[in-house]
């Protein structure tokens, strides 16, 4: 961007700082398309991206002057006419009657550069539009211009249209001296067209205040702020795309929140919390979503619970039943017998046995009978004794199978399972397999009972019959719960993958958005800024603007105070302080179409005659309707003073500010235009500021009054004064071609100070050639170099010859001059 | 009848516009220009009879004496004076379509003669070249 911008630009960031976020959005956004999107991705404060240079806002450009146009078959204009004006600064006034082909001129100059009239551009009658063509000439059309460009010289540019051709479908080209044939644009005056428009119609001065914005455009165009503008727009693009994608992911969300209220799902509960508020929780979404560490709290996890119930098998209980069962057959079999007894009696027996090994025959040791331990007794006993450890031996084993057939039993009828006791079972009837399950468990003998056979018996006939309506309740509850799951399934799985995929979008635009603030408070400095620069670049165009109109308003009451261009996009306008009679705040409202006219103009003439305009010429088609006789005198005044320095063309149809002109003595080339039948447009010179002089001249002479020494040194004077004028258009026509700048020429024209240094320049391009001077005069005709040299001698003598034919002589010599200045 | 100064002459140019008169309702505004046209014109005059060489162009038609002015006189100046003059002799005149000039225009041409008057009265002489 301009650096002479981005210096301001820098400054203002150091005393007006932004935070660091901020301050690099803005400088990327300075930078380029490219930069704020790098910057914006990289997150934006990480890195500062310093702006690139570009073109730079070049003080003074290539400025160009117009020196002939030639038109035919277009509007007014049938066969060919041409307008030939002096190349280089001063005043040109082409009169004309209405309809005499001025106008003709003027657009055709505009079409020529621009390929369209403005006046067209907006809604144009067709019948407007299409009769761009001259009625009175049905072959080719053609606009041909020749201009005098700084270090370029000689620039042809044409337009041409094929006979039946629209006005869009022209041929151009543009032939520089010397070059071959380009297009028109290699001029590069496409963007200076728009924001210095050399072209200006009654038409445009008349909609001039119409549209507030395109006022403020049309200033701020020429005020070198587009890259400010740019940027604000990209921020402001940056910002839109944020907000508009957080809108779009924000009204998603609306109607999936919807579809998750009607789903009595935790799951769907657990999104909605996720997804309310301000701050949204989306990993917790995406993981109720899917189901990946998602803390289930409760009903879908006990669904799943119930479907992995599980009861004792029937082979299990079978086998158990069986063993219940032989335990207490087993237990039948040994009768009476208590083990434990029998086992003692045998130990006893054992212990009479060792007595008897021992002691040999004798009486019982217990009970005293005599003689009952024999040797009979004795093998008797042994028999009694094996007897009596295989009863205590299976007594003992019967014990220990109903033992463990108890514990096998008692391992089947658990309690029921905990799931069982939820209450929060939606929808499930839980409670005939809990009691069910119960009875299971607890139906069954008492501890104390299953010691005994009847017990056995009784918990093994309890399993077989209760085993069916347990296994049954369960395995209705289970396929019910899994059911429950399946029917929820349906409806959450869609949801849960547009949950799903909402949370995968609404990620990064969250995390986008986040720069939104950053990018608000970029934008609002720059708009600032901008405006600040805007308006301190304005001021010297609104003090030129007060200035033209200070000449131009005359006597009227209305005052031009401050203007600025104030507000952005649609509100954007161009305020201006006006107050009328001293009193502030007056609307345009309150000003005749005249003054508007007239304060349009005011704005128009500085706008176009910028420094950084290439465009040194300036048209002016019809700025007098509308004004009062005293802003006509004003207009006159301020079109000398643009003269000055610029080359302004100014067609007009009233004879108000030829007048003007005339009588204000200002310096003018006055061309009259006129349009006989069948569309054949003359074009004649009026009045030149040379021929001016010489009338003065006549005049002076003619006046018997005026007293004769006053005549000698007068009279000279002006002879002089309009050689000197013919020298210099010379001098600008010939340093022009040969590609001069306005500023060396000038320069040249401001140090020659002596009459034949003028002449040199303007004959030979070299001001030091003034010796030659005479003796090329001379070679044309002696009387030349005559009339050369008593004008040269009476700027400093009174001159004594005849006044009369000084004059004649003057005019002779002039016409000489231009013919050899050509 | 005594010879009324360029300063009388706006003096009475503005009085005119001034008074809320009946009697001189409608011509005021070409009687008042007509009177600060006299001073004007009075003034360029005075000036030329200052010198002995130039004193017969206070004889010469205006046109002639505004053609000479910017020999005698410092160019803008002499501009100023002939735009005056000029703009001043308009409203001087009845043109059919055009209107009467207006109390804030004349107050102005007077102020603009006024200064003029002044600015020729304390001598800036041109070289005369």
């Amino acid at each position: 961007m301009d650096d002479v911008l981005l210096g301001i630009v820098l400054q203002r960031l150091d005393e007006e700082p932004l935070p660091n976020e901020a301050s690099n959005l803005l400088l990327a956004a300075l930078d380029s398309d490219d930069a704020l999107t790098a910057q914006l991705s990289a997150g934006a404060s990480e890195r500062r991206i310093a702006p690139a240079e570009s073109s730079q806002l070049s003080a003074v450009p290539v400025g160009a002057y117009l020196r002939s146009l030639t038109v035919s078959g277009f509007r007014g204009i049938g066969p060919s006419a041409t307008l030939e004006v002096a190349p280089g600064p001063g005043l040109t006034l082409v009169l004309g009657r209405n309809g005499s082909g001025k106008s003709s001129f003027a657009e055709a100059l505009e079409v020529l550069l621009t390929g369209s009239l403005m006046r067209w551009a907006r809604p144009a009658p067709a019948v407007v539009r299409d009769g761009w063509r001259s009625k009175h000439s049905e072959a080719n059309a053609e606009i041909q211009a020749e201009f005098l460009i700084e270090r370029t010289g000689k620039a042809t540019v044409s337009r041409s249209w094929l006979a039946g051709a629209s006005l869009e479908g022209s041929t151009a080209w543009l032939q520089r001296h010397g070059e071959k044939r380009e297009a028109i644009g290699d001029l590069g005056w496409a963007d200076e067209l728009k924001q210095y428009r050399p072209f200006l119609s009654h038409a445009e001065l008349e909609a001039f205040f119409s549209r507030p914005s395109e006022l403020y455009d049309l200033l701020a165009s020429v005020l070198g702020l587009e890259d400010l503008t740019t940027a604000s727009s990209r921020l402001n693009a940056a910002r839109k795309q944020r907000e508009d994608a957080l809108a779009a992911i924000k009204e998603r969300l609306e109607r999936l929140r919807a579809r998750l209220g009607e789903l009595d799902d935790e799951r769907a509960r657990a999104c909605l919390a996720a997804l309310t508020g301000k701050n949204w929780d989306i990993p917790a979404a995406i993981s109720a979503a899917t189901g990946v560490n998602f803390a289930d709290d409760g009903r879908l996890d006990v669904l799943r619970r119930l479907t992995q119930l599980s009861v004792p098998t029937i082979a299990d209980v079978s086998s158990t039943v069986a063993c219940l069962r032989n335990a207490a057959t087993r237990l039948e079999d040994v009768p009476g017998t208590e083990a434990g007894q029998a086992l003692a009696l045998a130990n006893l027996l054992d212990a009479a046995m060792q007595h008897h090994h021992v002691h040999g025959d004798g009486d019982c040791p217990v009970c005293g009978r005599p003689g009952a331990l024999t040797e009979q007794w004795r093998a008797e006993t042994q028999e009694h004794v094996a007897r009596l450890r295989n009863e205590a031996a299976a007594a003992d084993a019967a014990m220990t199978a109903s033992r463990l057939a108890v514990d096998h039993a008692m391992a089947l009828v658990q309690q029921p399972p905990a799931i069982l006791d939820e209450s929060s079972t939606a929808g499930l009837d839980l409670e005939h397999a809990r009691e069910t399950w119960m009875e299971w468990a607890n139906r069954r003998p008492s501890s104390a009972d299953l010691a005994t056979i009847v017990g056995l018996r009784t918990f093994a006939d309890h399993l077989e019959m209760a085993l069916p309506s347990l296994a049954d309740a369960v395995k209705n509850l289970s396929e019910e719960a899994a059911h429950e799951i399946a029917r929820r399934e349906g409806k959450w799985a869609p949801i849960a993958a547009d949950v799903a995929s909402w949370c995968a979008d609404a990620e990064p635009v969250l995390e986008a958005s986040k720069l939104v603030a950053s990018i608000k408070k970029a934008r609002a400095w720059l708009v600032s800024a901008t405006g600040d620069i805007r308006n301190a670049r304005l001021a010297p165009l609104a003090d030129q603007a007060r200035a033209t109109w200070a000449m131009l308003r005359q006597e009227s009451n209305v005052d031009l105070g401050a203007f600025r261009l104030a507000g952005t996009s649609t509100q954007r306008k161009l305020e201006l302080d006006v107050s009328i009679d001293g009193a502030p705040g007056a609307a345009l409202g309150v000003m005749s179409q005249g003054e508007i006219n007239a304060l349009a103009l005011s704005v128009f003439l500085p706008r176009a005659t910028m420094a950084q305009s290439p465009f040194r010429f300036l048209v002016i088609d019809d700025p007098v309707q509308a004004m009062d006789p005293a802003k006509v005198d004003g207009l006159a005044r301020a079109l000398r003073q643009f003269a000055a320095n610029r080359q302004v063309i100014v067609f007009t149809h009233d004879n108000r500010l030829a007048a003007a002109v005339r009588d204000l003595n200002i310096k003018a080339t006055v061309m009259e235009v006129t349009r006989r039948p069948r569309s054949v447009v003359q074009v004649r010179q009026r009045l030149d500021p040379v021929e001016q002089a010489l009338r003065d001249a006549s005049a002076l002479k003619s006046d018997p009054a005026v007293p004769a020494g006053v005549a000698m040194r007068v009279i000279p004077g002006l002879c002089r004064t309009a050689v000197e004028v013919a020298l210099a258009d010379g001098v600008w026509r010939r340093q022009l071609s040969a590609g001069r700048t306005r500023t060396e020429i000038e320069a040249e024209l401001a140090e020659v100070r002596r009459f034949a240094s003028l002449a040199a320049l303007a004959m030979f391009g070299d001001a030091n050639q003034d010796s030659r001077v005479l003796s090329r005069l001379n070679g044309l005709g002696r009387v030349f170099a005559d009339t050369f040299q008593a004008l040269n001698r009476g700027a400093h003598q009174p001159y004594t010859g005849d006044l009369r034919q000084l004059i004649s002589e003057t005019s002779r010599l002039i016409t000489k001059l231009r013919e050899i200045m050509q | 009848m005594t010879v009324m100064t360029p300063s009388d002459l706006l003096g009475e140019a503005r009085a005119l516009i001034a008074r809320p008169d009946a009697a001189t309702a409608g011509i005021w505004p070409r009687t008042s220009a007509l009177l600060a046209r006299q001073a004007m014109e009075q003034t360029v005059r005075t000036f030329w009879e200052a010198l002995p060489d130039t004193a017969g162009l206070a004889f010469a038609a205006m046109r002639s004496q505004l053609i000479c002015l910017p020999f005698c006189l410092d160019v803008a100046t002499a501009d100023q004076v002939a735009y005056t003059w000029a703009a001043l002799s308009r409203a001087c005149h009845y043109h059919p379509y055009e209107l009467a000039p207006i109390a804030t225009e004349l107050t102005g041409w007077i102020d603009d003669v006024e200064s003029l008057v002044t600015e020729i009265a304390t001598g800036i002489r041109g070289t005369g070249s």
